[in-house]
């Protein structure tokens, strides 16, 4: 799995991956069937559970006013429903500003859902979905 | 408006114009050429190609392309793939740039940097103009803008496009660049640019973070006026008032403000019709010089003031930097159909009339976004049914009160306003969710700092699309009028004819030939006679119908009077829901295919809306029969 991109979890320590693995194997993905379970196993795809261990949201389960830094872009995570593909989408959000690093604060929500949500990334405003906000690991800032 | 750019015997240099949405770009662009541009299309496209000339104080004239925003050359939207393909080259018919000019909001400068990098790849020359420098300065940011030439090897400038400022040092080394490529002959060099994997696109924005935090000083005094706003503007619940409270003075504005206007217009060219009418021989050529071409000029001016009032509010409401809030409150509820947030304002548009309405879907980037949006527009209710659901509401709805509380009369024509949005939204869902499932494009819109729009710009980019409607659907629109006055026409009725003259005509013959196909819906032959000069307009049909039974000897008064004396209830409910959905309106077609410079789109438009309507008709008929209304 993305052989020719950039490992997902270069950004963590090595350990903390493992972690994660171990994580998301117990957790199993909301709404996926059983069967996807083994792919985990087998697969190096490191997927980050719903709270990353280090006490960060992803951006689709952050609150208004959260402030937080971008952990990792894993479009792995999102909901397999159509969308373009992950490459794609990491591709497209690393271009918005959504980079490992950048400071991010959650401004608003819509009314329906909390959908979309619009945040401050480093200087500008972003509004996106929840969906593709899925593909945001975030480290609580140390306010 | 135009300069006569092919007839200048030097190749006149190239300077492409590339930013980020939001940068002021077109601005630049305006402050640079003046009123030197014209717009055209892409071509094969319906990307709007914006080209002007620049004259240096050295006497050296440049060829000026206002590229669409982007924020990467790895091209998503047919827009952002113009912009690729002139930077690099690649665009048929398009020599490629001798020079970029990357213009950067200085106070968002981190995106475009990379930006930068990335075109730096590209190989060809380069200026970095920083513009709306004066609020950058207003806030307290500073650029080392010597230092960040340095490290980027490209001139940077400062402008304030909005006021003239800084326009002479940017085209003064505009004027060096283009020198000394004169000078030293330019090889075409194929431009080393590749598409960026993830990995690239990372590094880029290290690199770009590095850059901002050696030359650019954060502002002392950002930006709260947006937060402000936006607390109230981008509210859940005050936020989405707040937009219709907005559009409820659109709508109005497009619906009411341009009702005087249109009645001028409408007056003016009856007059005209009339007064060259009287000066001409009965016949033939007055027919055509009256009843075809200035009623054809007519049929597109007509929709002129809409035209330009909606543009208007759009054009200022993106200025604002509205738009994009707009999009963010609606998109939850537009994606429910499959949409985009910001296919909401042109669906809202379309109750006044489809054209405008279509024409405003340019702010969709996405292509199937943009044609699904285009496709269900018609099926808004246009304010040209009025006339005809009025009139046969008129003559078949009593003037009842109904539950002790409605208006009979009035909850009909709100049934068929409410079909209308209905079928649109189910309409779009089919198109967007079972036809081109699989593609859902992600939502990611950057919500710019708001800005007072300038009313210089706002009103040269309204009156640019009131030029291009006029240029280009118009002529489309004209053919069409005069294709229907044609065939309502001829053959001419023979000596002592005893019916009316269209019954003789192509239009009636035509009405009879499809008459048995539309007898199981309850239309007679006056009707489907009448639906063919119909297609000029919708609330054409109540004149064709005029004229089908005035003449014919049927019941003299009122229109009413006479279609509740020969048609019965079903037909007459039948006739009101045909109109809900058919495509009945030439103009809408030519505009479709304006938009999306092909005939499949108005022709899969004709085809589906037309099943829809005889579908739909066909039951209510059925139904009211066997109700025994």
């Amino acid at each position: 799995m993305a052989a020719d991109g950039p490992p997902l979890c270069s950004f963590a320590p090595r350990q903390t991956c493992y972690m994660q693995v171990i994580l998301s194997y117990d957790r199993g993905r909301d709404g996926a069937d059983p069967s996807a379970g083994d792919q985990y196993m087998t697969s190096v795809d490191l997927r980050v559970p719903e709270a990353a261990d280090d006490g960060g949201v992803r951006l689709d389960a952050a609150p208004i006013g959260y402030r937080a830094t971008i952990a990792m872009i894993s479009p792995e995570d999102v909901e397999d429903d159509g969308g373009v593909p992950p490459e794609e989408l990491e591709r497209r959000l690393l271009e918005m500003g959504f980079v490992e690093g950048a400071q991010l604060e959650v401004l608003h929500m819509g009314l329906f859902g909390g959908d979309p949500i619009a945040v401050r990334l480093n200087d500008t405003r972003i509004a996106l979905r929840k969906r593709e906000a899925r593909a945001i690991a975030l480290t609580a800032a140390s306010a | 408006m135009t300069t006569n750019i092919e007839t200048l015997n030097l190749p006149t240099p190239r300077v492409a114009l590339v930013g980020n949405p939001n940068s002021g770009k077109t601005a630049l662009f305006n402050a640079l050429t003046g009123g030197h541009q014209k717009v055209a299309n892409y071509a094969g496209v319906t990307v709007e190609k914006k080209e002007g000339v620049v004259e240096t104080p050295q006497g050296r004239r440049a060829l000026v392309l206002d590229l669409p925003g982007t924020y990467s050359l790895r091209a998503r939207s047919p827009d952002e793939v113009i912009t690729r393909d002139v930077v690099l080259g690649k665009q048929a018919g398009e020599a490629s740039p001798d020079l970029i000019v990357c213009v950067a909001d200085s106070m968002n400068l981190r995106l475009v940097l990379r930006l930068v990098l990335e075109l730096k790849a590209v190989g060809r020359p380069m200026i970095l103009a920083l513009n709306m420098i004066d609020i950058a300065e207003k806030r307290g940011l500073r650029i080392d803008m010597e230092g960040l030439s340095k490290e980027l090897g490209v001139p940077v400038v400062s402008t304030v496009a909005v006021r003239k400022r800084g326009l002479d040092g940017l085209i003064n080394q505009i004027d060096a660049s283009v020198q000394s490529q004169a000078e030293n002959k330019r090889l075409e060099l194929v431009s080393p640019w590749q598409h960026p994997s993830a990995a690239d696109i990372r590094a880029g924005a290290r690199e770009a973070e590095r850059i901002l935090k050696a030359y650019v000083k954060p502002p002392e005094r950002p930006d709260t006026l947006t937060d402000r706003a936006d607390a109230i503007l981008l509210h859940p619940v005050v936020g989405i008032l707040t937009l219709l409270a907005i559009l409820f003075v659109m709508f109005q504005a497009v619906f009411s403000w341009a009702t005087p206007l249109m009645d001028l217009i409408d007056a003016t060219f009856a007059w005209l019709g009339q007064n060259i009418g009287a000066m001409l021989p009965e016949g033939l050529i007055r027919s055509f010089v009256v009843d075809g071409m200035i009623a054809g000029v007519g049929s597109v001016v007509i929709f002129l003031p809409q035209i330009l009032i909606l543009f208007a509010f759009i054009i200022l409401l993106e200025d604002f930097g509205y738009m994009a809030r707009a999009a963010f409150l609606m998109d939850r509820m537009m994606g429910v159909t499959g949409l985009h947030g910001r296919a909401f304002i042109p669906l809202l548009s379309s109750l006044a009339c489809a054209i405008p309405g279509i024409m405003a879907t340019r702010v969709i980037d996405n292509r199937r976004d943009r044609i699904a949006t285009i496709m269900v527009a018609p099926l808004m209710t246009c304010s040209a049914r009025i006339p005809v659901y009025t009139l046969v509401i008129a003559a078949f709805i009593p003037r009842e009160t109904v539950w002790g509380l409605f208006n009979l009369q009035g909850l009909v024509m709100f049934g068929l306003y409410a079909s209308g949005i209905i079928a649109t939204l189910l309409v779009a869902f089919v198109f967007r969710r079972v036809f081109w499932r699989g593609v859902v494009e992600p939502f990611l819109i950057e919500l710019p700092s708001y800005k007072i729009p300038d009313p210089a710009n706002v009103l040269r980019n309204v009156w640019q699309r009131g030029e291009v409607f006029l240029k280009r659907a118009g002529t489309i629109i004209f053919t069409l009028m005069v294709v229907v006055w044609f065939l309502s026409t001829f053959p001419m009725a023979p000596e002592g004819a005893t019916e009316p003259a269209i019954n003789y005509s192509f239009a009636g013959m035509l009405g009879h030939f499809i008459q048995p196909v539309l007898a199981p819906i309850g239309f007679n032959w006056e009707m489907s006679v009448a639906l063919i000069p119909g297609m000029a307009a919708r609330e054409v049909a109540v004149a064709a119908l005029g004229t089908v039974y005035a003449i014919s000897g049927a019941d003299q008064g009122s229109l009413a009077a006479t279609l509740a004396a020969q048609w019965s209830l079903p037909t007459a409910l039948a006739f009101l829901t045909w109109y809900v959905f058919a495509p009945q309106c030439a103009s809408t077609l030519g505009v479709v295919k304006r938009e999306t410079n092909s005939w499949k789109w108005p022709a899969i438009m004709f085809g589906y809306m037309t099943a829809l309507a005889y579908i739909a008709a066909f039951i209510v008929y059925r139904l009211a029969l066997s109700a025994g209304l």
